[in-house]
């Protein structure tokens, strides 16, 4: 038993539960927090919101006129990254609704998931 | 998760047979603070491309049929969609497609070379010129080129069809809803105004100049950083590629991952000197660097366990400064609740980062150089018998 505690394979394998529990640790910790707000709140969740409300093709067709209801003036995303925040956006629905959570930061928390 | 999982895969493709070690070093994708910071603080979908690309490397280093070539090649359209900076993945995956490459490469050809030359020069001077547009154009063109002209086989037709099919396909559809705001997305990014760093500790902040400022008005002994950069890629660039001739001729079943390891370690170089570089660009190069540094290893004298054990510390030293960078970045612009224990690691200036990164990049290119070339080069005497 001894023998096996200092071997190199039990050290491998305790290094890497305790790589684990540190990972989740960090991920815990920060867990209510919403990043780089100007990017997941500003520009990800209301191009998102605007998809949801308008569809994804007018999004594309008419985005300048839709962001000025919106009150956004930036977009530099291409289709398919676009297409991965919308997915992210009707994910984070049921877990807003489930937690009683504000929907900006269940999309915060949805979109940290999947990544 | 799936990252760990295709990391596991990739280690084990180079040739590292030890499980444990294998677990060990994939898990530590986990607590990597430069892919944490990405992915949790930016909420950025640069790690979920880094795993496709990944998946990629891993699948066309080994054998697959015609069908799945021409997929890949769609999937790479798509993914040229997420990010348009997937692009410095081209050259490489052209070079693991052809297995005949090693040989092309030393071809005799002066006409092709002179075209090269020609290209890249054009290249260059479309980016001083502002019109990187243009630039791309001519970087898509040469990469044609090298597929037509050299009757490249072995999935390089496959992928590029599937690649072309997939670009005019997604093109096709937005011909039909807004082409402008789409080719804005891709061009406008190319030829936004230049900065000399957004944010970034890259290399011309050490001479003393802010993020963001016009590169127009950058110059350093009267020279603008635009032409420097060129002037230190160049540099940097003639080591590395004698070491890919080199390596080129060494019959060694590594050399491909080592050449592959060389092509990121540019790349790394590449992306830290260039100037509009945001924070985290870094990492297109830095996750797979890390990756196929651990083709270096090599179960065999002490001294060389030791020399790559320093390597994997200056590649530590590097995720480390990467965060603080995103740190920097975080608490400059924004400041929030539930931050306390993030703002404790927040103690190095953007030049601090900047001077500390270009140390360690110099020292990580230095001593993989001279552990490849202790290690792997054939000596004359083995290649006369």
């Amino acid at each position: 038993m001894i023998k096996y505690i200092f071997s190199k394979k039990f050290l491998f394998y305790f290094c890497v539960i305790l790589i684990f529990v540190l990972g989740l640790y960090f991920r815990i910790k920060t867990i209510y927090n919403y990043g780089f707000y100007f990017d997941t709140v500003y520009t990800m969740y209301n191009w998102a919101k605007i998809i949801d409300e308008n569809g994804y093709i007018p999004f594309w067709q008419y985005f300048e006129d839709l962001s000025k209801n919106y009150e956004i003036d930036y977009f530099d995303y291409l289709p398919a990254s676009v297409g991965y925040i919308y997915l992210v956006y009707i994910l984070s629905k049921p877990i807003t609704n489930l937690f009683n959570l504000e929907p900006q930061l269940g999309f915060v928390l949805t979109l940290k998931f999947i990544n | 998760m799936l990252l760990i999982l295709v990391v596991y895969k990739l280690l084990n493709r180079i040739g590292i047979k030890s499980i444990p070690l294998k677990i060990f070093i994939s898990s530590l994708f986990f607590v990597l603070p430069s892919i944490w910071s990405i992915s949790v603080m930016w909420g950025q979908l640069d790690v979920l491309i880094m795993l496709v690309i990944l998946t990629l490397f891993n699948r066309i280093l080994g054998e697959m049929n015609d069908w799945e070539y021409f997929l890949w090649g769609i999937v790479f359209a798509v993914l040229l969609n997420f990010k348009v900076h997937v692009l410095i993945y081209l050259p490489i995956i052209f070079y693991i497609l052809n297995r005949d490459f090693n040989q092309i490469l030393i071809k005799k050809n002066i006409f092709i070379w002179i075209l090269f030359i020609f290209l890249i020069g054009l290249m260059v001077l479309f980016n001083y010129l502002n019109l990187q547009s243009l630039s791309l154009i001519v970087y898509l063109l040469s990469i044609v080129l090298i597929i037509y002209l050299y009757n490249l086989k072995n999935g390089s037709i496959q992928f590029s069809s599937g690649l072309f099919i997939g670009i005019i396909s997604i093109l096709n559809i937005f011909l039909n809803i807004n082409l402008t705001l789409y080719a804005n997305n891709i061009l406008g990014f190319l030829t936004k105004d230049d900065v000399v760093s957004m944010y970034a500790a890259n290399f011309w902040l050490i001479f003393g100049f802010i993020s963001e400022m016009p590169t127009s008005d950058a110059f350093i002994l009267g020279v603008n950083v635009k032409i420097l950069f060129y002037v230190i890629n160049a540099i940097i660039f003639l080591p590395l590629a004698y070491v890919v001739y080199k390596l080129v001729k060494s019959p060694h079943p590594k050399r491909k991952y080592l050449i592959m390891l060389i092509y990121f370690v540019y790349l790394i170089f590449f992306l830290y000197t260039s100037t509009k570089m945001h924070s985290r660009y870094l990492i297109y190069a830095l996750i797979p660097m890390t990756i196929f540094s651990f083709a270096l290893y090599k179960n065999s004298r002490l001294l060389d366990k030791f020399r790559f054990a320093f390597i994997v510390l200056i590649i530590s030293i590097i995720h480390i400064l990467f965060f603080l960078n995103q740190l920097y970045v975080f608490f400059d612009n924004y400041s929030y609740e539930n931050t306390k224990f993030l703002e404790s690691f927040n103690i190095l200036s953007l030049e601090q980062i900047s001077i500390m990164l270009f140390i360690a990049i110099c020292a990580f290119i230095y001593f993989v150089l001279s552990y490849i070339k202790d290690n792997y080069f054939v000596c004359k005497e083995l290649q006369e018998l």
